[in-house]
């Protein structure tokens, strides 16, 4: 191969490997939505539904990367609040962080 | 490395780059624009929006229908451009449906509807008075938001609706779900004027 064509693949293939390896970092599922799902089980017992919580398990939408991971976070303490407030029936642990 | 040699790296790189980023590949909130008066349905719960809105007056309500399958749990949050003219400009929205609990005589004075017969509500609150900052990566601005909850809907007809109790106006965003939404370019760009202030 000519050697200015070889050149001028790599920076495309750095590039591509560099991309690759960037969007195959995703987070983990969090304390907060770890709790907000149990307590999520708890209300559809109480209630008998069966709640949609994909979004939040640990193969869910949150975690694919940091910044989803910390709205979902964020999203899921004060969700534990709600759950409680709008069911005085349910017993969850709340405040993984403070 | 010779200016020749690294020009034609970055060449490279950046066609590459288009090619590998290409739009439809990106995940992000789908964005759309309410309009008071109309109503929004959103076409899949499952998928994150990004709803952007317009007080022109202060007594406009601006309302979203869905109907999840099951019960949802769904991150749910309002958000405002930080902007000097916006301190004041606190929307607040309310999620409707059936089981959901009777909401107390203050909330229902604060809604700007009656009630459907058979429907609870939800309402939002600001977690902080001084509101938390966020940037939004979408149209790369500085918002104030409420704090965002994650919310339990209902199955079946869900409805929320925003309003300004304190009659201020102006722009806001409503936000549902984490970004799980491909983007499209074409309304993005032809309806830049309404996500970007």
């Amino acid at each position: 191969m000519h050697k200015s064509i070889r050149q001028a693949l790599w920076g495309p293939l750095l590039f591509v490997l560099s991309g690759s390896i960037w969007t195959g970092c995703g987070a983990e599922q969090g304390p907060e939505c770890r709790a907000f799902v149990a307590c999520v089980a708890k209300l559809d017992a109480l209630k008998l539904t069966q709640t949609n919580v994909s979004r939040f398990l640990p193969e869910g939408a949150c975690w694919g990367g940091d910044k989803g991971a910390r709205v979902c976070e964020s999203s899921c303490r004060r969700g534990v609040v709600q759950l409680l407030v709008q069911e005085p029936l349910l017993s969850c642990p709340q405040g993984v962080t403070p | 490395m010779t200016f020749h040699k690294l020009s034609r790296w970055l060449l490279g790189g950046m066609l590459t780059s288009l090619l590998v980023l290409r739009g439809d590949n990106a995940l992000a909130h789908l964005p759309n624009v309410l309009r008071a008066g109309e109503v929004f349905r959103v076409p899949d719960p499952l998928l994150s929006f990004a709803l952007y809105g317009t007080f022109a007056r202060a007594d406009e309500v601006f309302e979203v229908q869905l109907q999840p399958e099951t019960p949802l749990a769904v991150p749910i949050e309002i958000m405002v451009p930080r902007q000097d003219s916006l301190t004041n400009h606190r929307p607040l929205f309310a999620i409707v449906g059936k089981g959901l609990p009777k909401p107390s005589a203050t909330e229902l004075a604060q809604l700007p509807r009656p009630l459907p017969d058979g429907m609870g509500a939800v309402l939002g609150r600001y977690e902080r008075e001084d509101r938390e900052i966020l940037f939004e990566s979408f149209s790369r601005r500085v918002l104030y938001t409420n704090g965002v909850v994650a919310y339990v809907l209902p199955a079946g007809d869900v409805r929320m609706w925003v309003w300004s109790p304190s009659g201020t106006t102006g722009k806001f965003v409503l936000g549902f779900g984490v970004e799980e939404g491909k983007q499209d370019f074409g309304n993005l760009i032809s309806n830049w004027g309404d996500y970007a202030y």
